[in-house]
């Protein structure tokens, strides 16, 4: 593997329990339990990186607070950081975590995933085709790319 | 206060329905699907307003059907698909549809298919960036005359004049181009610049002397075209496309569909706000100025789902009409009421 793009990325600590911090109201069954950032976080942290044997959040490219959910409006948008502004991965990343979401939340969920702002060289073509439904459509019958999106899904699996 | 009434929910696709078609002298409605489908529909002759599949072409293509077309004179129906061809389709005497040409060509997946007024040219675009251009050269018999490849993105739609030999497509370079021949030679005649981003649909009024587009910046934006300028010294003097007016924010996230009543002055929308809205445009004798209002909206057309295409009905007596396909595989038909 010596082509691989960022050789040695830096590793960051990760939060060994789920971050969802238990709430009174979470056992009351009158209280909707609607989605917020926390569980979108969670399905998302555990995606295997393209390049190495380190998930997004061990590589700092997902992190919670670059999440918002606004769960009246059905509507999630994520923002991920690729480890290097001329990442080669970031649409493959992207579109995990976009099949993430879409095989894990419910259909009336609106998902917009971008690049952080300025984190990216290629950041407006990035996020124009991550957010294009019919690319996405199409990249998901091409079952190489599936194949490669589902082998870095695999550590989500029953986290 | 005007208002779109639901007509019929017709369910039979097991994906997302990409787009909706009628046909030009009867009230059927053709509807194509990720699931490698196309569904026929009509309404039920007993006059009971019921509508029922009455036709499933199911081992056409090996990927999404992307887009379907009626030829003009109703016999032969055209799909495209994501598997880079495009078919060509004739209805037998016992109903069942044979394929009677495969277009190939095309890098990869093809995006739209369109048929001329005549029926004499079919065009066609992709993801690889160009417009085909085809003729009809016997019933089964397809000839590609030209490979336009000025677009600098996908192809996301291509649509034929109402009456001449002139083409329109709209890109995810953000430009529409429109497309002339002259003396065999087809080529680009105008580049409209103004959408922010993807232009994902286009169509004309009934004329041919408007076009409304719409996509990925949410605005719905209206062009007329203008007579050549005689004074130029240019070798072609092409008419040219001003913009006219623009609604901007129409749709609260990308609009994926514009249809122009050929019968009316009422455009269509509809988008990924899961929205459906009727404008009604009026212009001046001269041209020169466009008002639009909003005249009718249905806030959730398929429930939470985003809504692909939006289609009027070409014929006279159903003029108040139209179709929808959704993410959520429904096709629905309303009447603007």
């Amino acid at each position: 593997m010596s082509d691989l793009q960022n050789a040695n990325p830096t590793i960051y600590e990760v939060t060994k329990k789920p971050t969802r911090v238990h709430r009174p109201e979470d056992d009351d069954e009158g209280v909707a339990d609607l989605f917020d950032a926390d569980e979108v976080f969670e399905l998302i942290r555990h995606i295997n990186d393209p390049e190495h044997p380190l998930t997004l959040e061990q590589l700092n490219v997902t992190q919670l607070d670059k999440i918002s959910v606004d769960p009246e409006a059905s509507h999630v948008t994520v923002r991920f950081t690729p480890t290097i502004p001329h990442c080669s991965m970031a649409t493959l990343i992207g579109l995990c975590i976009r099949v993430r979401l879409l095989r894990s939340l419910p259909d009336r969920f609106k998902v917009d995933i971008m690049v952080t702002e300025g984190t990216h060289q290629s950041e407006h073509a990035v996020n124009k085709q991550l957010n294009d439904k019919e690319r996405v459509a199409a990249a998901l019958e091409n079952s190489h790319l599936l194949e490669v999106v589902n082998q870095c899904l695999k550590t989500t699996i029953d986290k | 206060m005007p208002r779109l009434e639901l007509v019929a929910e017709l369910h039979g696709h097991t994906d997302r329905a990409w787009q909706v078609c009628w046909h030009p002298t009867s009230p059927i409605l053709a509807s194509c699907s990720g699931d490698k489908s196309v569904r026929l529909w009509r309404p039920d002759p007993s006059g009971s307003g019921q509508w029922t599949c009455i036709a499933i072409i199911d081992d056409a293509h090996k990927r999404t059907i992307r887009s379907v077309a009626f030829a003009p004179n109703g016999k032969l129906l055209a799909t495209a698909s994501f598997d880079a061809s495009t078919a060509v389709w004739e209805q037998g005497a016992d109903g069942e549809f044979e394929c009677v040409a495969t277009l190939e060509g095309h890098e990869n997946e093809v995006k739209c298919v369109s048929w001329s007024a005549s029926g004499a040219l079919l065009s066609t675009c992709s993801r690889d960036k160009s417009v085909w251009i085809w003729e009809v050269v016997g019933e089964s018999d397809f000839e590609c005359l030209s490979v336009l490849q000025e677009h600098e993105q996908d192809v996301k739609m291509v649509q034929w004049h109402p009456n001449e030999e002139l083409l329109a497509s709209a890109s995810y370079d953000d430009t529409i181009k429109i497309w002339r021949e002259d003396d065999d030679d087809w080529y680009c005649s105008d580049t409209l610049k103004g959408h922010t981003s993807t232009v994902w649909g286009l169509d004309f009024d009934g004329s041919g002397d408007r076009l409304a587009s719409a996509g990925d910046d949410k605005s719905l934006r209206f062009w007329r075209r203008q007579p050549p300028d005689t004074s130029s010294g240019a070798y072609r003097r092409d008419p040219k496309w001003v913009s006219s007016a623009t609604i901007p924010n129409h749709h609260s996230r990308t609009i994926y569909s514009v249809s122009w009543s050929k019968l009316n002055d009422l455009v269509a929308t509809c988008g990924g706000d899961d929205a459906v809205k009727i404008v009604e445009v009026a212009t001046s004798q001269d041209g020169s100025s466009t008002q639009t209002r909003v005249a009718a909206e249905v806030v959730r057309a398929h429930g939470q789902a985003d809504v692909n295409c939006v289609r009027w009905c070409p014929l006279r007596e159903y003029a108040d009409l139209l179709a929808t396909a959704g993410d959520d595989g429904v096709v629905r038909v309303w009447r603007f009421v």
